[in-house]
C-alpha cells in the first residue's frame, strides 16, 4: 500500500499492464515528449505528466509519440486494435474529440456491431475533462455524456486514485472500445492506494456515504463536491447517500433505483450543461423505474447552459459547489405537495 | 514476350477480375429490378486496380478499403456468395447481415472493410501496419481509397503519419474519374500520386485498365514495404462504368462515354489480349473460367434472394465483446 | 491507560480500536450520571471515521461523572468518565479527574497522541508477512485470523490484550499486507509460515489465539510444537463436534460486488448492523487484488473443505493430540454462530474448556469484544507458566 496521487495511480495502472501484456501500447502527442529534440527525451509525458517515466523504462516500440493528428492516430489506435494491439491512447483533452469524432463514434464504436462481430476492439482513450484551472471553453468540457450516448463504447468516470487505478487496469484488459475521463482537479489527490494489480469492475458503482434521507448522485469531481454537502447537512440531521456510478456506460442502474426507492429522493450533480447529459439520464431511468417511490421531484444541479468562461470569477459560478447542492437537497427534503 | 508471372497467377487474377465484372453486371440489373436494399456502389471497369494490387498480397497481410467494396473483397479472397448474402442483408452474409454492401468485411482474409468514412481506410491501414510491423517480418498494409476520399484531412494526416512512424503501408488512390457527380480533375488540386513526395514518400502513377500495367507498377512499392523501407502512393487512373450509387443517372458524364470505355478501355478484354498474345494463357483456358464464372453468378443471385435473414435475437447482439 | 492511584475510582477512557484510531466522538452516554454499573454494562456509544460501536464499564460501581459532553470528540486513552463507590466525594472525583489529566497530558507530550501504529513487514523464508506489534513485555501473544480477513479483525481486541504484554496480530499468507501467491493453501503450508513467523521474531513461546480458519492453523502448530505455546484459544473454528454451512464461503469466493458481498458478510454476525458500507467495501478491496482470489480458493480447497471431510483431518485429531501434550485449550464460539455451529461440551475433549457467547455469530471477538478480551486474559493469567514438560 501507498499514498499517491490520482496522476500516480493511472502510471502505475499503466506500467503494470504493459509489463503484463506486450502489446500494450501508448499513442498520443507528447505521450513522451522530446521527440527529435535536442533536449530531454521524455521531456513531458502527456501533457499533464501522467506517463512521465515510462518511455524511458518501454522505449520507442511500445510508446509512440504522435505528430498532431488526431484523426489519423486515432484511426490507426482502432486499426491496429482491431488486428492484435492493445493501444492506449492519450488524447489529451476530451474536448478534441470533436476532431476525431468520425474515428471514436462511428469507426470503433461500430466496429464490432458492423462486422457482424467478428472483431474486437480492445482500445482504451485517456482524456482529461472538466474546468477549474482557466482552461476556458475549449478545453474545459466534461463530455462523458455524449460517449455514453454511443453503443459500441464504455465510459469511465473516476473519482479517486484508488478508483482511476483500478479501473484503468480493468479497461485496458476490456476487449471494447473505453473512454477514460480523468477530471483535471483530481490529478493531485493523494489517497491510499494498493501497489498490486486490482480489478474494479466496470459498471459498479460505489457508495461512498449511506443515508436514509436522500440519494445524491454525482461523477468524477462533484463526488466531491456532493461529499462536502452530505457533511455539511449532517448537523441538520439529514443524512444523505453519496452514489458515485463510476461509469456512465454502462451504468450501474440497479444500485441508483434501489437507493431512491429506499430514501424516496434523488438529486444529481453533473457538472455539464443542463441538455441532453448524464443528470437527464438518470432522471428519466428513475421516473420510469422508481416513480411510485418519489416523494419529491428529482433535482439536478448542473453547469448552466453556456459555454465555459475564462475568468476566474465566472468559472467559479459555472461549476457546481457544495452550496448549491446543499440548497438541492434542502429544498428535495422539504418538499412537500 | 510471354509474362514473368506464372499461368496460377494469371488464371487466378483473370479469376478474380472476371467474377467482379459479372457480379457487378449482375447486380446492376437486379438492382434495377427493386429487389436490392440500401445503397450499392459498383466496381465494374475497375477490377485490375483491386486484383493488380492483391496479387501481390497473401491472407497475412491487410486491406482496407472504401464504400466501393464489392471488388476490394473479392480481390483480397471474400467469397462472392458470402458477399452478395451480406448486400442482400442475409444471416449467413460475410457480416451476418449487419453490414451490406458499404460495409463488407472479412477478418478471416484481413479485409479490414468497405467503409463509409470513405478516407478513414487510410488511417485503420496505418493501424494494421503498426501491427504488421510489430509483430511480423514482412506483411504490410494497404488502404485503396477513392481520388474524392483522398481529399479528407483524415487521409493526409494518414500519409504525414505513416512517414513519421516508417510503416509498411501502401496508399492506393483508384481515381475512377469521379468524386460522386464531380469531376477528379476538377476537384483534386496538383497530382495525386505526387501527394506522396510532400510526405517524403515515393508515388506512381498507372493506367487502371491494364493489369500487367498495374502488378509491375505496385511491386517496387510493396517491395519497399515489406523490407521496412516505408510507406508509398500508387495512383491508379481508370473510369468506372456504372454510376456513384445504382440509381444514379449519370447525367454528368458524356453521352458515348461509358460506351467508348467499354469497348477501348476494358481492363478483362486488354488482359484476355495480351495474355493470349504473348502466349501465357490461352483462350480457351479463359473462356471455360467466363463459362464456370457464368454459372457461378447465376447460382449465388438465384439462392441469396431467398436466403434467411438474421434472426431478431441479433438485434443487439455482438455490439460489445467482454461483459457490459 | 488505567485508573492507577490506589483508589477505588475508575477511569473511562477512549478506547483504541484498530491501529488507525488516533481519536473518537463520543456520540451517546448510555448510563446517566449517578446511576449503577456492572462490569460489562454498555456504557457510552463512540463514532470514529470508520466504525460506531459501544464502550463497556471494565469496572464496577456508580457512574460518577460524565467528563465527555456529546458530540465531543477525544484522543485515544483520553478521560470520558469516572466510575466509583456511592460514597465518593466530588473532591475525591475531582482530584482523581486533575491526577489522570495530570498524568495524560504528560503521556502524551512523550508520545504524541496515542498514536496511529502502522504494521510492518517481515521477511520470513524469502516472503514478505504483515504484522501488527502492540504493547511490550509478559508472555507475547500471537493473534491469527480467519480466511478472508487480516490483522483488523482484531481491531477491538489488539490493544486490550497489549496492556497486559507484547502482542502481535499476523496477516496470513494470501490475506492483508502479506504475500499473496500460495504454493498449495493447505494448513501446513500457513502453519509453516507462522512459525517461521515465530522464528523470525525470536518468540520464543507464546499464547495463540486463532479465529476460525486461523485457528486451524494454530491448533496445527502448536501441536507440532508444544514447547512453543503456552496456551491456545481457538474462536469459532472447525472441530469435533462443530457443523459447517457450506456454501457460506462458496458465496463469499464468488461475492464480487457489493450488494452480494454486504449479504454474505451479514451472515456472519447475529447482529446486521454491524456489517457497515466500510467493512463490505474493505473486503471487497482486498479481493480485487490480483492473485487473492485464486489464493482463497486453494486454501478454501486445502485447508478447509478437504481437512472437514476427513474423519481424522486437522481439527479433529489435533485437539485430542494437544490435550494429551498438556498444552491448555480453550473454545470460545457465538451463540448464533450460522456458519460454524458450535459443539457441546460433551464432543470435546476432557479439559478443552468450552464458552458460548451469548448474541454473538461468528465474529464473536468482534461482537462481543469485551467479554471475549475478559475470557483471553484470564486464560492467559492462569497459564503464563509452562505445564506439563515437553
Amino acid at each position: 500500500m501507498s499514498r499517491i496521487t490520482f496522476r500516480q495511480a493511472i502510471k502505475d495502472a499503466l506500467v503494470l499492464e504493459m509489463h503484463r501484456d506486450e502489446s500494450v501500447i501508448l499513442i498520443g502527442e507528447d505521450i513522451a515528449g522530446g521527440a527529435g529534440c535536442d533536449g530531454e527525451d521524455d521531456a513531458w509525458g502527456g501533457p499533464l505528466g501522467v506517463t512521465k517515466g515510462i518511455f524511458s523504462e518501454f522505449g520507442a516500440q511500445r510508446v509512440l509519440d504522435t505528430p498532431i493528428s488526431e484523426a489519423a492516430f486515432t484511426g490507426a489506435a482502432i486499426g491496429a486494435a482491431a488486428t492484435g494491439m492493445r493501444p492506449v491512447v492519450d488524447l489529451m483533452f476530451n474536448d478534441f474529440i470533436a476532431v476525431c469524432f468520425d474515428q471514436v463514434c462511428n469507426q470503433a464504436a461500430k466496429y464490432r456491431y458492423l462486422y457482424g462481430g467478428q472483431d474486437s476492439i480492445p482500445l482504451v482513450l485517456r482524456a482529461n475533462t472538466g474546468a477549474g484551472i482557466g482552461t476556458a471553453s475549449q478545453h474545459s468540457q466534461s463530455l462523458h455524456s455524449v460517449f455514453s450516448f454511443f453503443p459500441g463504447l464504455k465510459v469511465v468516470v473516476p473519482s479517486s486514485a484508488y478508483d482511476a487505478k483500478g479501473l484503468l487496469i480493468t479497461a485496458i484488459r476490456d476487449n471494447d472500445p473505453v473512454v477514460f475521463l480523468e477530471h483535471k482537479l483530481l490529478y493531485d489527490r493523494v489517497e491510499e492506494v494498493p501497489d498490486e494489480s486490482y480489478l474494479i469492475p466496470l459498471g459498479e458503482a460505489n457508495i461512498l456515504n449511506e443515508g436514509e434521507d436522500i440519494t445524491v448522485v454525482a461523477l468524477g469531481q462533484m463526488v466531491h463536491v456532493a461529499m462536502e454537502a452530505a457533511e455539511n447537512l449532517k448537523g441538520s440531521g439529514v443524512n444523505v447517500e453519496v452514489i458515485d456510478p463510476r461509469t456512465t456506460s454502462p451504468l450501474d442502474e440497479e444500485t441508483i433505483i434501489e437507493s431512491v426507492e429506499q430514501t424516496g429522493r434523488l438529486v444529481i450533480v453533473d457538472e455539464t450543461t443542463p441538455r441532453c447529459n448524464f443528470a437527464c439520464d438518470v432522471s428519466a431511468l428513475v421516473a420510469q423505474e422508481a416513480f411510485g417511490a418519489l416523494k419529491a421531484p428529482v433535482r439536478m444541479v448542473t453547469a448552466p447552459h453556456t459555454p465555459i468562461p475564462f475568468a476566474s470569477n465566472l468559472e467559479r459560478l459555472y461549476i457546481p459547489d457544495s452550496f448549491r447542492v446543499e440548497t438541492a437537497i434542502r429544498e428535495t427534503v422539504e418538499y412537500k405537495r | 514476350m510471354k509474362s514473368p508471372l506464372s499461368k496460377e497467377v494469371l488464371l487466378n487474377a483473370y479469376r478474380k477480375m472476371r467474377t467482379i465484372r459479372s457480379f457487378e453486371d449482375r447486380m446492376h440489373a437486379e438492382f434495377a429490378g427493386g429487389a436490392v436494399p440500401g445503397f450499392v456502389h459498383l466496381y465494374a471497369g475497375q477490377e485490375a486496380s483491386a486484383v493488380g494490387v492483391c496479387a501481390h498480397l497473401s491472407d497475412e497481410d491487410y486491406l482496407a478499403g472504401t464504400h466501393r467494396g464489392h471488388g476490394h473483397a473479392i480481390a483480397k479472397g471474400v467469397p462472392a456468395e458470402k458477399v452478395l448474402l451480406e448486400i442482400y442483408g442475409r444471416a449467413d452474409g460475410v457480416c451476418g447481415g449487419f453490414a451490406g454492401s458499404c460495409h463488407v468485411h472479412d477478418t478471416s482474409v484481413k479485409y479490414m472493410g468497405a467503409n463509409s468514412g470513405v478516407g478513414s481506410g487510410a488511417a485503420l491501414a496505418c493501424g494494421a501496419a503498426l501491427t504488421a510491423k510489430t509483430k511480423t517480418r514482412d506483411a504490410i498494409a494497404v488502404a485503396l481509397i477513392g481520388e474524392g476520399a483522398a481529399n479528407q484531412g483524415v487521409v493526409s494526416e494518414a500519409m504525414n503519419l505513416a512517414s513519421v512512424w516508417q510503416l509498411p503501408v501502401l496508399f492506393v488512390f483508384e481515381n475512377n474519374g469521379y468524386a460522386e457527380a464531380t469531376a477528379a480533375y476538377w476537384a483534386i488540386a496538383g497530382d495525386l500520386w505526387k501527394r506522396g513526395e510532400a510526405f517524403g514518400m515515393p508515388g506512381v502513377c498507372v493506367e487502371g485498365h491494364d493489369f500487367f500495367a498495374v502488378v509491375e507498377a505496385v511491386a517496387p512499392l510493396i517491395a519497399r514495404a515489406r523490407k521496412r523501407q516505408g510507406p508509398s502512393v500508387l495512383e491508379v487512373r481508370q473510369k468506372r462504368f456504372y454510376g456513384h450509387f445504382e440509381g444514379d443517372a449519370q447525367t454528368y458524364r458524356g453521352a458515348d462515354e461509358v460506351e467508348l470505355l467499354r469497348s477501348q478501355r476494358d481492363c478483362l478484354t486488354n488482359f484476355a489480349s495480351t495474355a493470349t498474345s504473348s502466349e501465357s494463357v490461352s483462350r480457351a483456358e479463359l473462356s471455360r473460367i467466363d463459362v464456370q464464372i457464368e454459372e457461378m453468378v447465376e447460382s449465388i443471385y438465384r439462392t441469396a434472394p431467398e436466403a434467411e435473414m438474421p434472426s431478431a435475437d441479433r438485434l443487439d447482439a455482438d455490439i460489445y465483446a467482454s461483459d457490459y | 491507560m488505567s485508573a492507577g492511584n490506589g483508589s477505588e475510582l475508575h477511569a473511562l477512557t477512549m478506547p483504541k480500536w484498530g491501529m488507525a484510531m488516533t481519536e473518537g466522538k463520543v456520540i451517546a452516554w448510555l448510563k446517566e450520571t449517578g446511576s449503577p454499573v456492572k462490569a460489562g454494562d454498555d456504557v457510552f456509544e463512540v463514532e470514529t471515521e470508520k466504525i460506531v460501536n459501544v464502550v463497556e464499564s471494565q469496572a464496577e460501581g456508580i457512574l460518577l461523572a460524565q467528563i465527555a459532553k456529546v458530540d465531543e470528540s477525544f484522543p485515544v486513552g483520553g478521560l470520558i468518565g469516572v466510575i466509583g463507590p456511592a460514597e465518593a466525594t466530588s473532591e475525591q472525583v475531582q482530584d482523581f479527574v486533575s491526577g489522570f489529566q495530570e498524568r495524560f497530558q504528560e503521556f502524551l507530550q512523550e508520545h504524541g497522541t496515542a498514536g496511529a501504529i502502522d504494521p510492518s513487514n517481515i521477511e520470513v523464508q524469502g516472503k514478505s508477512l504483515r504484522y501488527l506489534p502492540l504493547g511490550e513485555g509478559g508472555s507475547p501473544k500471537v493473534l491469527i485470523h480467519g480466511m478472508g480477513s487480516d490483522l483488523n479483525s482484531w481491531l477491538f481486541n489488539h490493544a486490550a490484550l497489549a496492556d497486559t504484554g507484547a502482542t502481535f496480530a499476523l496477516d496470513l499468507p494470501g490475506h492483508g499486507g502479506s504475500y499473496k501467491t500460495l504454493e498449495t493453501g493447505d494448513v501446513a503450508e500457513l502453519t509453516a509460515a507462522t512459525l517461521g513467523f515465530l522464528d523470525s521474531l525470536e518468540l520464543g513461546r507464546v499464547h495463540l489465539v486463532g479465529h476460525s480458519l486461523g485457528g486451524s492453523v494454530a491448533a496445527q502448530l502448536a501441536s507440532e510444537n508444544p514447547s512453543r505455546v503456552y496456551s491456545l484459544t481457538l474462536i469459532s473454528s472447525l472441530g469435533p463436534g462443530t457443523r459447517v454451512q457450506p456454501d457460506f464461503l462458496e458465496s463469499f469466493l464468488k461475492a464480487g460486488r457489493r450488494k452480494a458481498m454486504k449479504a454474505c458478510l451479514t451472515r456472519l454476525v447475529a447482529d446486521p448492523e454491524m456489517i457497515t458500507r466500510d467493512l463490505v467495501e474493505n473486503v471487497l478491496r482486498v479481493k480485487r487484488i490480483e492473485g487473492v482470489e485464486e489464493s482463497w480458493a486453494k486454501i478454501h480447497q486445502q485447508a478447509i473443505v478437504e481437512p472437514a471431510q476427513s474423519v481424522d483431518g486437522a481439527p479433529f485429531g489435533v485437539l485430542e493430540r494437544l490435550v494429551q501434550q498438556g498444552t491448555p485449550v480453550q473454545v470460545v464460539f457465538g451463540a448464533e454462530d450460522r456458519i460454524v455451529s458450535a459443539p457441546l461440551p460433551s464432543d470435546l475433549p476432557q479439559g478443552v474448556e468450552l464458552h458460548l457467547i451469548e448474541h454473538a455469530g461468528h465474529i464473536p471477538h468482534m461482537e462481543a469484544a469485551a467479554k471475549v478480551n475478559q475470557l483471553l486474559l484470564e486464560f492467559m493469567a492462569r497459564h503464563s507458566e509452562p505445564s506439563g514438560a515437553i
